[in-house]
């Protein structure tokens, strides 16, 4: 392939990050919509620069013009797609999370499988760039053995508007799969809970309840595989906290504890304060970072583009179809500790 | 006895909007979101504000399939911390 025609299923808030990539690659063009709104499909094909909107997307996928689609629909709604791209013989990118249970998951990585089309869960985290220069600090042996990741996530208030329907869905688990916080906006901390200090052996989590349905405020806490290393999760609710941020209001500030450094990451999707996005400490000094993207947009651009590139140079996705069915099992563990008040480990996930 | 007003009025607020919400049927609550979203760009002109009053006119006029989140979320909400959402979001 020469280039790729990309085909965007679904025209909703999150598609004006996840674009941002197609539209910036040279080999990448964004050829169809499909929306069940037909004043969203229209609109973003005007505003994409698209050759043609759908309002089904199965006849998307019935276009022999489209070589990949880009799935950003509910949750509920990625495995019966993904099942029918792969059976069109589309490539697929799907929003995390995933699928909303690992049954699912299977399926649709069988499905791709069987198919010989890529699968790739659409995980933007991975592609921040301060998360991915701290990686590099901590391959490079700037913070020594790791040791600990402590990861804290603070909603506030401010930012941009997301239709209350939205919300509504994504606080309704039989639609989400889950919860909003853990698993929803969750699957990005495990993501990078894992992709920074490896696979996950055991969680012991407790979750408290806002409204009844917001799973948060919540302490989930694991031990990975390499068992020196330990992770902390923190969540936190503050209806009065003013925050700097064009997208959703999530303070998520990030340390990486290792035997002779640590890193601190201070942002990812808003900014709490003004101050530089990474810092290094190590041998009596503080190094600060402050010379790199750092738009929580940066982290979707780059992740398209990844994309695009894995299907032109034929190698595998991050995040692949099997990293998100470990992160599918690791929130699996997380809600079996809570709701059960147990150690749990992840690879005894099957459900 | 020190007293915070806006903390009260916030309450206050809060009680009444759950108490109809949850005692009202949804076509009447969608016709008086309707009224006051005309109410709302009369006095302000505020086209934000129409649209936000429109998304809920539409989850009440969409009924069950979102108005049962709505309530399960009001029957389950302290008080105490949704008066202090309130509170933030009229900035009282």
């Amino acid at each position: 392939m020469e280039k790729i025609r990309l085909g965007v299923i679904g025209g909703g808030r999150i598609s004006d990050l996840n674009i941002l990539g197609y539209l910036s690659h040279p080999k990448c063009e964004v050829l169809a919509v499909c929306d069940i709104n037909e004043d969203v499909a229209r609109a973003r094909k005007a505003e994409w620069g698209a050759d043609r909107h759908y309002l089904d997307y199965r006849e998307l996928l019935d276009d022999k013009d489209i070589d990949a689609v880009e799935i950003l629909s509910p949750h509920r709604l990625h495995h019966p797609m993904v099942l029918d791209a792969a059976a069109a013989g589309k490539h697929v990118s799907v929003q995390k999370p995933m699928s909303i249970d690992i049954r699912e998951a299977r399926q649709m990585i069988d499905a791709c499988k069987d198919a010989g089309v890529m699968l790739k869960v659409f995980e933007n985290f991975v592609f921040y760039p301060p998360y991915c220069k701290a990686k590099e600090l901590i391959e490079q042996g700037q913070i020594g053995e790791p040791l600990s990741i402590n990861i804290n996530l603070g909603a506030g208030v401010g930012g941009w508007w997301v239709p209350l329907k939205t919300w509504l869905w994504r606080v309704n688990w039989d639609e989400c799969g889950g919860g909003p916080t853990i698993f929803d906006d969750g699957f990005h901390k495990m993501s990078i809970a894992r992709w920074f200090f490896g696979e996950i052996e055991t969680v012991k989590a407790w979750v408290d309840f806002t409204f009844g349905a917001i799973d948060s405020p919540a302490m989930i806490t694991w031990r990975h595989k390499n068992a020196d290393r330990l992770g902390v999760w923190e969540t936190s609710m503050s209806p009065n906290l003013q925050m700097s941020g064009k997208y959703y209001t999530a303070d998520e500030r990030v340390e990486l504890v290792g035997t002779k450094g640590v890193i601190w990451v201070t942002r990812c999707t808003a900014k709490l304060m003004e101050i530089p996005p990474l810092i290094l400490y190590r041998d009596g000094c503080s190094t600060v970072f402050d010379d790199m993207r750092d738009d929580w947009g940066d982290s979707f651009h780059d992740s398209g583009r990844d994309f695009i590139d894995c299907l032109l140079e034929g190698r595998q996705p991050l995040l692949s179809g099997e990293d998100g069915l470990a992160l599918m099992q690791f929130w699996k563990a997380i809600y079996n500790s809570f709701d059960q008040g147990l150690e749990v480990r992840p690879d005894d996930m099957t459900e | 006895m020190k007293i915070d007003a806006g903390k009260l009025v916030a309450l206050l607020i809060w009680k009444a909007v759950r108490w109809f919400i949850l005692n009202m049927p949804d076509r009447l609550l969608a016709s008086v979101f309707r009224g006051l979203r005309r109410l709302a760009w009369v006095v302000t002109g505020d086209d934000q504000l129409r649209s936000v009053i429109t998304e809920v006119v539409e989850i009440f006029e969409d009924g069950p399939k979102y108005t049962d989140t709505v309530r399960m979320m009001l029957r389950e909400a302290d008080p105490d911390y949704s008066s202090d959402v309130l509170r933030g979001a009229l900035k009282i």
